[in-house]
């Protein structure tokens, strides 16, 4: 039996497709990037997750009677980053499951370039994509909130950093959930668990600094931490090293810390 | 419809029982009712779970139904001799009495005692909404895409329209946007159940 087994699996090494050794080239990411960025960016999940982000928010908020411009703008930046951040997991997903969707997935295999420049390619169409977004929408918000009274008093570099770092973050957990969960559902159901549940009040991901005052770094540090285990746990699908795995746990283990460091007593 | 049709459809229903249930998607299934189960017991700690978790929770058990049509053996079992209302028929007549006993159980978590009238006309009402928008999902999008739009549709018209026409904003079943509650629900159901049997009337065979 022993013998029939190492000679199984003699076998199965000698008739496996060898592993790429070389990296991504960074000439193919851009190219790919670009295409995936235009592609979730255009993916009706992506443009009704936003439209439903303006409908909820202006439902919210009531017509608000003769309201001037600022004001019109000030709410359509809220609600489109209300809704970027809905849009971003979906279209993040979905933009991951395309190729087994499509049943290409298994045909990358045989394509010379390893098989991380997919995953890589499409985070770097959430960067230049819905990131981009969120970085252009937070300066249009600082320009539109920085006059109001109630609002203006908060806008600083700290909350400008969070919004699209909060964007990346959900658009990697979209993309990780995507590779190891091949399921339609998994873009909602991290929707559902964020929304419905009460765990976005855990840790929220935005928090103003005048909530957290010293403390402050370790919420940068928190979504820094997140953004590294979804992007490991992306990659390690694609190849799985025990190093990919060191760098989401040890990331997860930070996460965790900075976490517990930055809530107050009794909770948010 | 003769006797001898009658037979045949149940030989066929028969027949197809095991292979429907088979390749019905349970297992997102059990994790979306936890994920419901999970938000209205969390939502008894933030309060009432009749106003926002419950609904939600109907929803996303609904959204499992919109996946329901998505067939990706299509192209092969598209020429087959059983039509395919009666094929969906079959799916429809395991997966909705699943659907409705996770729904029920999830009426008595925490303080909820039960479903009320209002709260079983929402759960009706979002799973036929949820059935037709995917019979015309699948038609627009093809067989193995359907689902998408079909859940696009469900959550539109369960949770981002009474809220954006809502007076309050409010998703809770007895607080519809429009009309009462019983015309509100009634009128939704009756929409889905004619887009349903319309979206299967009309193909071609």
């Amino acid at each position: 039996m022993a013998t029939a087994l190492r000679s199984a699996l003699t076998d199965a090494r000698s008739s496996a497709i060898p592993q790429a050794t070389v990296r991504p080239s960074a000439a193919s990411i851009r190219a790919l990037g670009r295409i995936e960025a235009r592609k979730m960016l255009l993916h009706p999940s992506f443009l009704v997750g936003m439209a439903f982000g303006l409908f909820i928010l202006r439902g919210a908020i009531g017509s608000g009677g003769n309201v001037g411009l600022i004001e019109n703008v000030q709410w359509l930046v809220l609600g489109s980053l209300g809704g970027l951040v809905i849009a971003t997991v979906l279209a993040a997903n979905v933009a991951t499951l395309r190729s087994r969707r499509s049943g290409t997935q298994e045909l990358f295999g045989s394509l010379p370039a390893p098989p991380e420049t997919v995953t890589v390619a499409l985070l770097t169409g959430v960067l230049l994509g819905p990131v981009l977004i969120a970085t252009v929408l937070t300066a249009v918000g600082w320009l539109a909130f920085r006059s109001d009274p109630d609002l203006g008093p908060y806008l600083n570099l700290f909350l400008a950093i969070q919004l699209p770092l909060t964007v990346a973050v959900l658009g990697a957990i979209g993309i990780g959930v995507g590779r190891w969960i091949p399921s339609l559902f998994g873009g909602p159901i991290v929707i559902a668990l964020h929304v419905f549940t009460g765990v976005i009040w855990a840790v929220p991901w935005i928090l103003p600094s005048s909530d957290l005052g010293s403390r402050a770094p370790w919420h940068l540090v928190y979504l820094l931490a997140a953004l590294t285990t979804w992007v490991a746990l992306a990659l390690a699908r694609d190849r799985r090293t025990a190093w990919r795995f060191a760098v989401a746990a040890g990331a997860f283990t930070i996460g965790v810390g900075a976490a517990l460091l930055q809530v107050p007593e009794g909770g948010w | 419809m003769s006797d001898g049709s009658i037979s045949l459809r149940r030989a066929q229903g028969r027949l197809l029982l095991w292979p429907s249930t088979r390749t019905i998607r349970w297992v997102a299934f059990a994790v979306l009712a936890c994920v419901g189960a999970i938000a209205v017991w969390t939502g008894d700690r933030r309060g009432d779970p009749s106003k926002f978790a419950l609904p939600a929770a109907t929803t996303l058990i609904c959204l499992w139904l919109c996946f329901l049509f998505e067939d990706l053996a299509a192209e092969t079992t598209d020429p087959t001799a059983t039509p395919l209302a009666a094929r969906r028929a079959v799916r429809t007549a395991i997966a909705l009495p699943a659907a409705a006993a996770a729904w029920f159980a999830l009426t008595w978590i925490g303080p909820l005692h039960g479903p009320t009238g209002a709260m079983a006309g929402s759960f009706a009402a979002e799973a036929l909404l949820a059935l037709a928008a995917a019979a015309v999902g699948s038609r627009i999008e093809g067989p193995t895409r359907g689902g998408f739009p079909a859940a696009g549709a469900l959550v539109f018209v369960a949770i981002v329209l009474p809220v954006w026409l809502g007076h309050p904003p409010a998703i809770e079943p007895t607080h519809p946007p429009f009309g009462t509650p019983l015309t509100y629900w009634s009128a939704i159901a009756a929409i889905s159940a004619i887009t349903l049997a319309w979206a299967h009337l009309t193909w071609d065979r």
